[in-house]
């Protein structure tokens, strides 16, 4: 069973799931280029500006472990970043479940993402400013320094993405994607959990996903918010064993 | 009352409820699934809701930014879920009214003893000053490297080497001339580079003088040579002036350095002319002198009268000279201020040759041979033309004593010019020297012969012939002679 974090965020996002797996499955978590403890110096802006970049350090974890016959759990943008390894090697893959996934984030004429492009530039704002703190990254600046910030005290509340331009980064590449092409391409079967009441993935987007995938179910959770695996990780782990008996 | 009782007492009058409400700073509480529980009246006066619109009816996104809700979901939530405090997030809050402002929250987490988040108490600053002082300072430090480049630009433009130096003396910024002249790298800043170029004698002078300037705050300047790229030392104006801060103590030094080598060796050059000038003046003034009294003594006795004649001669000749050194320099000064005008009228050139330097003829003891085609004509100023003539073979009577016969030669060259030259057999020119020899204030710098004069005659002959339009040179081997030459347009 592979475990595949989500943006901002890092493996550690799955210490309580994995409680409820690790008697059945062998489990493996890791972390994106970029994320957690991940080797920075690997990252590639040119391989990591479309979400395949993704995909292709799953497919390179899988060909270094030799996993095959594995369930991927993917949340949020990893939903997708799974699809689209499932897409190209799909015999690597048994089933594929997808936590709080949404191929668009963005409204797009009938199409309900949840979010206008005014919102994701608050976004991108906001995550500058809480790199960009006074007292963290600006001072020093200003005053001259121009060798950067020591990250690692500027990043204390943000334990995954680690370079804040990676970051940023990979919040464009996340919420301006759009991967609803690439849904009728998987073959492999697919579970999709959806939140009662999240604002990233909303419930329209889970039945958006149901209707266009091949051998898919869908079940609405009663956890809200965007990260049930942790606010609700016995309802997850739950729903995840259901699909899977 | 004993103390416990007391303690207990005044402990009685602290009123949390009264702290909590007022408190200058925003305080919240909110479940895990972002439910507000509880509010202080600071927090709903910055928002412009009354409590009961709040507590349990608005979730904490409700109060923020779209993008906040999304930085919520993805970044802050799952914080809190992996640490017991989340510090200093910026989220934007979104009035009642639709305004929104910016605030700084941090967070506590209470958890339930198997570890659930049950709920989060935050407190909440409000940051709308220093954003604005953030942006001002951002906007000025842009404004800052913007004028910073332009300075760089504007530095490197200049042909000067421009350099800044700390209040220490370090320098820490050289513009390009700068590091193109000490061959400096692109980042580095290295002073043994720099003082290997200085002049061995002018290091100490350098320095000595640079820590004075930095010890005193006062301007610097000094001058030195320094080797460039050919292998030449050349002459340096080194400058700085402090730049002081209000209180008068220096933040930096601004310093350039300027070539100053032609204007150094004008200035010797000048000199030199001067000492030239007052010896070759006191000369014939002193023998003038030595006639006028010799003249004063003699004129009331007999025998004193027959000297006369020869001490008049003598007074003529000294005076003649005198004259011709006077109209030298100020025919220099004319030519300087460029007001040299020409009186141009058709010229026959073999009468011009034979008419020109009677006096050399006249004394018998140099030969002048003319060679030239009888029809040459040329348009020219006579007088100027004239004098030109009469300096070559004034300098070919000057420095070639010995060539007993000197040769006049004019003939039509290519483009319609006429070349006249002036040659003598005399012991020649050095080959270094023949650039320089049209140079004002320059002599032929030879010492086994007697000269005279003020090194301007050349000179002002180089002028006159650039003035028709035509050129002028000098060929010279040494020991077989000098021929100098120009040229004239033609008349057709």
């Amino acid at each position: 069973m592979v475990f595949a974090h989500g943006y901002g965020c890092d493996q550690q996002v799955w210490l309580d799931i994995i409680k409820g797996f690790e008697a059945d499955y062998k489990i493996i978590t890791f972390d994106y280029v970029g994320a957690g403890q991940s080797d920075l110096d690997a990252y590639s802006s040119q391989r990591y500006n479309t979400l395949n970049g993704y995909a292709q350090d799953i497919l390179e974890v899988y060909q270094a472990l030799g996993l095959k016959d594995t369930i991927l759990i993917g949340h949020s943008v990893s939903s997708m970043i799974g699809l689209l390894a499932a897409v190209e090697r799909p015999e690597l893959f048994s089933k594929l479940i997808f936590l709080g996934p949404s191929p668009r984030y963005l409204n797009d004429g009938d199409y309900f993402g949840g979010f206008e492009r005014e919102d994701l530039d608050d976004l991108f704002m906001m995550m500058d400013n809480n790199y960009l703190g006074w007292s963290r990254a600006l001072a020093p600046s200003i005053m001259g320094n121009s060798d950067r910030p020591e990250l690692g005290e500027r990043l204390t509340n943000n334990f995954c993405a680690t370079d804040p331009e990676i970051a940023q980064q990979f919040a464009r590449v996340t919420f301006l994607s759009d991967n609803r092409a690439d849904l009728p391409r998987l073959k492999v079967p697919s579970l999709t959990l959806q939140c009662s009441n999240d604002i990233i993935a909303p419930v329209q987007v889970g039945h958006y996903m149901h209707e266009h995938l091949q051998d898919n179910t869908l079940v609405i959770l009663n956890a809200e918010g965007h990260c049930p695996h942790m606010s609700a990780p016995e309802e997850t782990i739950n729903a995840i064993k259901a699909y899977l008996k | 009352m004993n103390e416990a009782e007391n303690k207990a007492f005044l402990d009685s009058l602290v009123d949390p409820a009264s702290l909590y409400e007022n408190a200058p700073c925003g305080y919240f509480s909110f479940t895990p699934s972002g439910q507000i529980i509880k509010v202080n009246k600071t927090l709903l006066d910055w928002l412009g809701y009354d409590r009961e619109q709040i507590i349990y009816t608005l979730k904490f996104i409700d109060l923020i930014s779209r993008g906040g809700r999304i930085y919520y979901e993805m970044f802050y939530f799952p914080l809190l879920q992996l640490q017991s405090a989340v510090n200093e997030i910026n989220f934007d809050f979104v009035r009642k009214d639709g305004s929104r402002f910016p605030a700084l929250i941090n967070s506590t987490v209470i958890r339930s003893d198997r570890a659930e988040l049950l709920a989060i108490n935050a407190t909440v600053y409000d940051i709308t000053d220093r954003k604005r002082y953030e942006a001002e300072l951002l906007e000025a430090k842009k404004l800052a490297d913007a004028e910073r480049s332009r300075f760089e630009f504007l530095s490197d433009f200049i042909p000067d080497m421009i350099w800044t130096a700390s209040a220490e003396g370090k320098l820490n910024y050289v513009n390009k001339r700068f590091r193109d002249f000490f061959t400096l790298p692109e980042t580095i800043i290295d002073i043994a580079n720099i003082f290997h170029k200085v002049h061995a004698r002018d290091r100490h002078l350098l320095l000595s003088s640079w820590v004075k300037a930095i010890r005193t705050g006062r301007d610097y300047q000094t001058q030195v040579r320094l080797l460039d790229g050919m292998g030449d030392f050349q002459w340096y104006l080194v400058r700085a002036v402090a730049f002081k801060n209000r209180e008068g103590e220096v933040i930096k030094w601004m310093g350039a350095s300027t070539n100053i080598n032609t204007h150094v060796t004008a200035i010797e050059k000048l000199d030199e002319f001067i000492s030239v000038a007052s010896h070759e003046l006191k000369t014939p003034i002193t023998a003038l002198l030595g006639s006028l009294q010799l003249m004063q003594k003699f004129k009331d006795s007999e025998s004193g009268i027959k000297m006369m004649p020869r001490l008049i001669e003598q007074s003529h000749r000294s005076t003649v000279k005198i004259n011709e050194l006077v109209s030298d320099l100020l025919n220099t000064d004319n030519l300087k201020e460029g007001q040299m005008a020409l009186n141009t009228t058709r010229i026959n050139v073999a009468e011009l040759l034979t008419a020109s330097c009677p006096h050399v003829s006249a004394e018998g003891v140099f030969e002048l041979i003319i060679t030239c085609d009888a029809g040459l004509q040329v348009i020219a100023d006579l007088n100027r033309i004239d004098q030109v003539l009469v300096n070559f073979v004034n300098n070919a009577v000057k420095y070639a004593p010995h060539s007993k016969k000197i040769f006049l030669t004019a003939e039509p060259v290519e483009d319609d010019q006429v070349k006249i030259s002036v040659r003598d057999t005399g012991p020649g020119i050095p080959a270094d020297r023949l650039p320089y020899v049209f140079d004002r204030y320059y002599r032929v710098n030879n010492a086994g012969y007697q000269y005279s004069g003020l090194g301007l005659g050349l000179y002002i002959c180089a002028e006159i012939v650039r003035k028709h339009g035509g050129q002028i040179g000098v060929n010279s081997e040494p020991g077989e002679g000098s021929t100098f030459w120009f040229t004239l347009p033609m008349d057709q």
